[in-house]
């Protein structure tokens, strides 16, 4: 009897104990959460303030990273407007024009689709491009070859894999970035007809190879972008010293600007293996690395879907900053949404 | 005769009885041959084959292999039946007239060539988001929806796909401006 009593008080203090660490920790997970869906954050990635005017010469430089402008350092960009035209002329600036894009084929006729939407995009613009296939769809990957082969681009998957050196690794980047294209792979969160139950631990797989490829694909590219940044101060010849003190003194904010003006996205339609891809971004962004760093997540429902939204959109509602459907009842029903039009 | 006239029938990788025995029905094949149509194409898919359509000769070897295409001549239509083919394209591309199951992939490739299409409805089929994306396009005039198998005969004798609206070419720079705009690439 006073054994049992014993094993049922450990039981108890045990039980109080979990809830007592688990509940606090949900809760922190929980807020870390809500801070990163973009519908709750407060930075509001895709609300960029668009009424921010900029003077004339230097809108073209900092166009692209207006969206975390407020208003002081807007009073920074319009003092600093001399310093940025010399900037303007440094190599780098060509890069904050760009947008690393990384595009999910789903297979089939996601991937039919996806194609079609990417095919009106400026190749100068979103570039690199890396697109992540399954690792069984075979019939994708000869798709992304049709179609980047018809722009005269490079597959430059391999020299990204053969290179072991930091160095090596850049001059495959800089191909990358002149005309050039990387396909990764990915498995799938669930295959056709896989049970639900079994799902999550498929997901688990696609995750751990997500996670580090997001991290590769998107915070190489900013950390080329960083490396650029801490290089321009002393290369314009033509600055003063003068210019050249304040720009050292304060030159956080802006240069942070400049560094933030390189954006990524990540182009999804589904099916649902995109989900990995899109947890490892919020993943990113709940232990706090910036809005800056992460590509925007970019969900675009597919034509066939009129009144209801697929199993992939249902996910990803929540967690893409820009959501588009091609019907007007769908809108309708998912204020968040965008409606455009037929996209494909 | 001249006149090449030809109906082409999908199911796709699905199984439509239905579809496949109304249309090697006599009345239908006759109505079709009344309209002017002298070829069809059946691409039957998983769906049991009437008995009009084997071939005389060699008739389970024929049926189950994919590749297989028979060639009947049934109430002076030329009938080509096959399972499935490693693109429709060409088929599509040759078809005067397209009757479709109601496939998001087959609608699409079928008004992006600019055919008169009838699509109809697999009751069997309890998937309701395939039905949603042919009566809204239904709507919209883009091509004949049949909700009912039998309702196929009448579709063909109103000639209603003969006064559809051309479907607009995709327009790729309207999800182009989009992220440009999204992205401040302007």
């Amino acid at each position: 009897m006073e054994f049992d009593s014993n094993v049922y008080n450990v039981a108890l203090a045990a039980l109080l104990t979990s809830i007592i660490v688990s509940v606090p920790i949900a809760l922190a997970v929980a807020l870390r959460l809500r801070s990163a869906l973009p519908q709750y954050r407060p930075s509001k990635k895709l609300l960029r303030d668009t009424s921010v005017t900029l003077p004339n010469e230097v809108t073209s430089t900092s166009s692209s990273s207006s969206f975390s402008l407020s208003s002081d350092k807007k009073v920074i960009i319009n003092t600093r407007g001399n310093t940025l035209n010399a900037i303007k002329e440094n190599s780098f600036v060509a890069h904050t024009h760009r947008c690393t894009t990384t595009i999910f084929l789903g297979s089939g006729g996601h991937t039919a689709e996806m194609l079609q939407l990417i095919s009106g995009l400026d190749i100068s613009k979103y570039s690199p491009r890396h697109y992540v296939v399954g690792i069984d769809d075979h019939a994708s990957v000869e798709k992304v070859h049709r179609f980047e082969s018809s722009r005269h681009q490079r597959d430059v998957t391999t020299l990204f894999k053969s290179l072991t050196t930091a160095h090596q690794r850049q001059i495959a980047e800089d191909a990358g970035h002149l005309n050039g294209y990387t396909i990764h792979r990915i498995p799938r969160s669930r295959h056709v007809h896989q049970s639900l139950l079994t799902t999550p631990l498929t997901l688990v797989k696609s995750l751990i190879v997500a996670i580090p490829l997001i991290k590769h694909l998107t915070f190489l590219s900013i950390q080329k972008i960083n490396h650029h940044c801490a290089s321009v101060p002393s290369q314009p010849s033509e600055q003063t010293s003068l210019e050249r003190s304040s720009l050292s003194s304060s030159s956080s904010p802006s240069q942070d600007l400049q560094c933030s003006g390189r954006r990524s996205i990540l182009l999804m339609n589904g099916p649902g293996t995109c989900l990995a891809l899109a947890l490892a971004v919020i993943g990113a962004r709940m232990i706090g690395i910036s809005d800056e760093l992460t590509p925007d997540l970019v969900f675009v429902e597919s034509f066939a879907r009129v009144q209801t939204l697929s199993l992939a959109g249902k996910l990803l509602y929540p967690l893409s900053d820009v959501f588009l459907v091609q019907w007007p009842k769908l809108k309708e029903r998912y204020p968040r949404s965008h409606y455009i039009g037929t996209l494909v | 005769m001249s006149t090449h006239r030809s109906i082409f029938v999908t199911v796709g990788t699905t199984r439509f009885d239905k579809l496949v025995n109304a249309i090697s029905s006599p009345d239908l094949l006759q109505l079709m041959h009344d309209l002017g149509f002298t070829h069809l194409s059946l691409q039957h898919g998983n769906s049991i084959v009437p008995t009009l359509f084997l071939p005389t000769i060699d008739n389970s070897e024929a049926t189950t292999t994919a590749t297989v295409t028979t060639i009947v001549k049934v109430e002076s239509m030329q009938i080509e039946v096959y399972k499935y083919k490693a693109s429709l394209h060409d088929d599509m591309i040759n078809a005067d007239l397209i009757i479709s199951h109601a496939g998001a992939g087959s609608i699409l490739e079928a008004l992006r060539l600019q055919k008169k299409l009838i699509v109809v409805v697999n009751e069997d089929l309890m998937d309701n988001h395939q039905q949603e994306l042919g009566s809204a396009l239904h709507e919209q005039g883009y091509l004949v929806y049949c909700n009912v198998f039998r309702d196929l005969g009448k579709a063909l004798r109103d000639k209603g796909y003969e006064s559809l609206v051309p479907f607009p070419a995709p327009n790729a720079k309207l999800f182009a401006d989009f992220l440009d705009e999204h992205l401040g690439f302007n």
